[in-house]
């Protein structure tokens, strides 16, 4: 899967591969290839779900809907397209991963300490959730805006970063030397803090959303 | 504040949904890319398709009677690949039954990207051994004499390898006859692999070795039985106690 997959020839070409499936005439090397497809896609989806776990949740999906279009259950369908496949996938991939994690909780609450459960946070007090959220929203907004002044190295290590990713395995799946990841890491926190830093002197809303959800008082030079 | 700004920031990103327009450009890289720029959720979908491309390189789907199942590969694109070729040349087996022995073979190859070297050594009749060495702060040259030299390099050091992925595949089918997962054990400056290579059912035919660096983690895509075999393939004590305390964790 060495070329960008899903672009309008590989679109004809899975849609050509089902058809044949349901007709039962499909190739091997035509199975093999949907096979890494399918693969892709839930190992995708996988990820932006849970960055450590994605690998396990996205096998185990690939191997229940290769069942599901063994069974004809999973299939092209006039009208949904690979959009509807793709819909398709998304949710199953869902569906396992929270299946997955129910699973690992239930074993993880059955061993909860009785003070972690006392002191967790209550989760139904609505003003509170709001307020963090529009405070959330001012800071992500702005966020959003001061990333895409970094460069593309960077962009890539802290989003990885924010996916949940530790140096050392940046540094694993980069290939890039640790040292060079920790610099790049520190470079483009300290870069973006002093862009909101300077947003927020211009934009009280920001500067108050810091201060709520961080603390933190933008001091004015 | 900037460490907690970042790890409450790391945990707000993992619970953000990717934007439904974000995910009907996930497969059109262009697109992608643009969309990034005013979107801050779906900067997710870019880093798991880095991750799902990375993890792919390691692992297939391979179709069997009751369905798919998971197996490990290794592939080019996978950082220290090698590939060896292994001739039928190993247990000469005479007509009255003797097993010529004595003869060592040996063979060595630096990957594409020159960061591991490879040695293979067979002897008649006895099976073979494969070394892996990887250099944190170097990578290997092999001229056209066939030395082989360490030339330090000059960036920073790269992150020494967890493990290491071997594939015995027979040349003439394709099909992997043997897979086999190894440590890195740290020998002085080297991270080094040493393992048995079980070549028993390849040494009639001729036979092709592939060899990558995977992470740990991918380990547990081996089967029970290749677990079994990687561990009984370890050279060194030390991978052989990370193996009993790997499959502990794996079990678990």
């Amino acid at each position: 899967m060495s070329q960008p997959i899903g672009s309008d020839e590989w679109a004809w070409r899975i849609q050509h591969i089902f058809r044949k499936l349901e007709e039962g005439r499909a190739e091997e090397s035509e199975l093999d290839f949907l096979a890494s497809w399918l693969l892709q896609q839930c190992l995708t989806i996988a990820y932006t779900l849970d960055a450590h776990e994605g690998d396990e949740i996205g096998v185990v999906a690939t191997e229940q809907l290769w069942q599901q279009i063994e069974q004809g259950k999973l299939r092209w369908m006039e009208g949904a397209g690979l959009a509807g496949i793709l819909t398709y996938i998304r949710r199953h991939v869902g569906y396992v991963q929270r299946q997955i994690h129910t699973e690992r909780t239930q074993f993880a609450q059955r061993n909860l300490p009785l003070e972690e459960i006392l002191y967790q946070k209550d989760e139904t007090d609505l003003t509170e959730i709001i307020a963090e959220q529009m405070d959330w929203e001012t800071v992500l907004n702005a966020l959003q805006d001061e990333m895409s002044t970094l460069s593309p190295q960077q962009q890539l290590v802290i989003d990885l970063r924010l996916a949940g990713l530790e140096p050392k395995e940046i540094a694993l799946q980069t290939g890039i030397p640790r040292e060079q990841v920790n610099v790049v890491l520190s470079q483009a926190y300290r870069r973006l803090r002093q862009r909101i830093e300077q947003r927020a002197r211009q934009q009280p809303v920001l500067a108050e959303a810091l201060r709520s959800l961080f603390k933190y008082e933008v001091e004015n030079p | 504040m900037i460490e907690k700004f970042w790890l409450r920031l790391s945990q707000k990103f993992r619970q953000m949904e990717p934007c439904e327009q974000g995910w009907r450009v996930l497969n059109h890289p262009a697109a992608l890319v643009q969309h990034l720029q005013g979107c801050l959720p779906c900067r997710k979908l870019r880093a798991a398709q880095y991750l799902a491309h990375k993890t792919a390189s390691y692992l297939r789907m391979e179709r069997t009677p009751t369905g798919l199942q998971a197996r490990l590969y290794v592939s080019p694109v996978l950082p220290g690949y090698v590939q060896l070729e292994l001739p039928a040349i190993l247990p000469q087996v005479y007509a009255a039954g003797n097993v010529y022995q004595g003869q060592v073979w040996t063979q060595q190859a630096v990957s594409e990207d020159d960061r591991l070297l490879v040695t293979l050594r067979v002897r008649g009749g006895s099976g073979g051994e494969l070394t892996a060495r990887y250099l944190p702060n170097a990578y290997w040259q092999l001229d056209e004499s066939g030395i082989v030299r360490s030339v330090p390099q000059t960036e920073d050091a790269l992150e020494p390898p967890e493990s290491l992925a071997c594939l015995i595949i027979d040349y003439i089918e394709g099909s992997v006859q043997a897979r086999i997962g190894a440590w890195f054990v740290q020998e002085g400056e080297a991270y080094v692999a040493r393992l048995r290579l079980p070549l028993e059912r390849t040494a009639h035919t001729p036979s092709r070795i592939e060899v990558g660096l995977i992470p740990a983690r991918a380990l547990r895509w081996l089967t029970p039985e290749e677990l079994v075999l990687s561990q009984q393939c370890a050279l060194q004590a030390e991978a052989r106690a990370r193996w009993d305390s790997w499959r502990a964790d794996y079990a678990r």
